[in-house]
């Protein structure tokens, strides 16, 4: 408990440099690196003790149990921030980004440690809120960026109204059809897929950096939130639940795989990125090991490499990035995809076909990407600054060769 | 006969909510929807589980109005910055498409109430308002021109879950349920006088 405190409070500090220090970049650097130090000390606490995950949903408040695959995805996210802020140029998060980003990444964490559907639908409806907030102010009043505003109110609606009907909560029966709607209409309003998978025409309004809040802190928040009420839910409601995930999942990595084959260099990558959350939803839906390493390979994939995959970016951390992106054996995103057609195979050879085009389409994105990486107009020489970066984007080259119980001790999970 | 009106007061809140426009209709929907759904959970919560629903609601009323007279809080604007207006056509007004959508979801709201067990209500009518007043933040968030309907849209979802809640099982459920409704009062206040982002008819 107070290792817990202690690093709550120094991470406020923190929080008060990053805010206080405007754009500079030292003491940027200097605030982040703080930031992960202490969220280490915290996580190292979480991660010491044994904290089973609740077995079902509880009424009311619920109470808070940390699991330490919680702490791992959430420490991880925020390390990515750092890494993101030390080799960002001037395009990158600013300071309100930053402290905005890290108070937000505590009510992800939070709603992911309930087992109340209330406390996770005041949470998640926050998180994704103060987001909409942000990207209005940003873009101005752009229509496409209503589609991130409903996204955040359908997603507290349906925890909401799930919370009144769930049968372990409440007295008396829904149908399971009916709770496995609305808890699917929660996850996928998070994760951003089919039929609220609006956000990736709202990235190019916004700017490449605005995207961290997306790969970075939503879509692990929306993975999460899916492996956990499939997990906390009774098999009758489970059942639909992960059905409608599976195929909606798929729906939407068949869709935006082939948005960013045919569409322009310019929005491609976020596509890209909502095609992967299509794989990771389908891949958490198939509820076995392999689906689950695969949402977590996919993630691990875009943490690494999504920062050098914007359209400003120079084209040698935008080459390393796609190839480790693209599907291309034995580099991260091939190994993630193998995975989730590994996971569909029990389920259904049509599911794993269609996995396998989404996969094709993927990778013809991501060749599309490589060939205009190495147009002349993108050439530009590399900063000082931007080694860090490359070096993360190298890093999706080297995920594919490292034992998926690496990725499973980085995230804290322990099958 | 009481089950009935107090239902039927239920769904004519809901109603209110569903056609109302601008940031004035914004405050009759949440004291409407207050007093209405107030009045469904009395059934089986008493005077406190009225009170919970109808002071949120009226507190939300009185506080819409209030800010509507500080011109100089302007929260809408601090939150979202200035939000010019796009024209849109459309082929029906908003009001006309809530209520075709409106006319649907009664339907819905009709044929689903009868599969749902309140805990120990089994009439339908009070479970139909609480499901129609959900219909209801459905069909504003989908239909919702800028933010003001999507806050009042989570304020309907809200509530009637809030509502079902009350309607099941009163008992040591009334503090989070108030900490439920209170939470989403506070977006439906902050952004009551956000202006539109869309206009058109």
């Amino acid at each position: 408990m107070i290792w817990a405190l202690g690093a709550a409070g120094l991470a406020l500090a923190a929080l008060a440099v990053l805010l206080l220090g405007g754009r500079s970049r030292l003491v940027q650097i200097a605030g982040a690196l703080v930031f992960v130090a202490l969220g280490g000390a915290l996580a190292s606490h979480l991660l010491l003790l044994e904290h089973p995950a609740p077995a079902r949903l509880a009424e009311g408040l619920g109470a808070l149990s940390p699991t330490r695959i919680m702490a791992g995805i959430m420490l991880g996210a925020v390390a990515m921030l750092a890494l993101e802020i030390s080799s960002a140029g001037e395009g990158g998060p600013s300071a309100a980004a930053e402290a905005l980003f890290l108070i937000l990444s505590v009510a992800a964490a939070s709603a992911l440690c309930t087992n109340s559907l209330v406390v996770a639908a005041g949470l998640v409806g926050l998180l994704m809120g103060a987001v909409w907030v942000r990207w209005q102010r940003v873009a101005g009043p752009q229509l496409s960026v209503r589609s991130v505003a409903r996204q955040a109110v359908v997603a507290t609606g349906c925890l909401l109204g799930a919370a009144a009907v769930v049968p372990s909560v409440r007295v008396g029966g829904a149908p399971p059809l009916l709770e496995a709607i609305l808890l699917t209409g929660a996850v996928t309003a998070v994760l951003g897929v089919f039929p609220f998978s609006g956000w990736p025409g709202v990235i190019g309004r916004l700017g490449h950096s605005e995207l961290a809040f997306w790969r970075l802190l939503l879509l692990p928040t929306g993975a999460l939130l899916e492996a956990r009420l499939v997990a906390m839910t009774t098999s009758a409601v489970a059942s639909p639940m992960r059905e409608l995930l599976i195929g909606l999942g798929l729906a939407t990595a068949l869709f935006w795989g082939m948005r960013a084959l045919l569409g322009p260099d310019q929005g491609r990558y976020p596509r890209t990125l909502a095609c992967d959350g299509g794989l990771i939803c389908a891949g958490i839906g198939f509820g076995t090991l392999e689906g689950l390493s695969a949402a977590m390979v996919l993630l691990v994939c875009h943490w690494l490499g999504g920062a050098v995959l914007g359209p400003d970016e120079t084209s040698r951390p935008r080459l390393v990035g796609w190839i480790g992106m693209s599907g291309v054996p034995p580099f991260g995103g091939f190994t993630g995809r193998l995975l989730v057609v590994l996971a569909a195979t029990a389920f259904s050879p049509v599911v794993s076909g269609i996995l396998l085009l989404a996969s094709g389409l993927q990778l013809g994105a991501s060749a599309a990407a490589m060939r205009s990486s190495l147009s002349p107009r993108t050439a530009g020489a590399l900063r000082w600054s931007q080694v860090v970066a490359v070096a993360l984007a190298a890093g999706t080259l080297v995920l594919g060769v490292v034992p998926v119980t690496a990725v499973h001790l980085l995230m804290g999970f322990r099958p | 006969m009481t089950t009935g009106l107090l239902a039927a007061a239920g769904f004519v809140g809901s109603a209110v909510a569903l056609l109302s426009v601008g940031p004035r209709g914004l405050a009759a929907s949440a004291l409407a929807m207050g007093l209405g759904l107030g009045g469904v959970v009395s059934l089986t919560g008493g005077v406190p589980s009225f009170a919970v629903l109808g002071g949120v609601g009226g507190m939300a009323c009185l506080l819409i109005l209030a800010l509507g007279r500080l011109p100089v809080i302007a929260s809408a604007r601090w939150l979202l910055g200035n939000t010019p207006v796009v024209g849109r056509e459309r082929v029906f007004d908003v009001r006309s498409l809530r209520l075709l959508a409106g006319v649907g979801g009664l339907l819905a709201a009709r044929l689903l109430s009868g599969h749902l067990a309140a805990g120990t209500v089994s009439t339908q009518g009070p479970a139909f308002a609480c499901l129609f007043a959900w219909e209801v933040g459905v069909i504003r968030v989908a239909t919702g021109r800028g933010p003001s309907d999507l806050a009042m849209g989570a304020f309907c979802l809200a509530m009637g879950t809030a509502s079902f809640v009350l309607l099941s099982s009163a008992r040591g459920t009334l503090p989070w349920v108030s900490l439920m409704v209170a939470m989403a009062a506070v977006p439906l206040v902050l952004l009551a006088r956000s202006a539109p982002w869309e206009t058109g008819s």
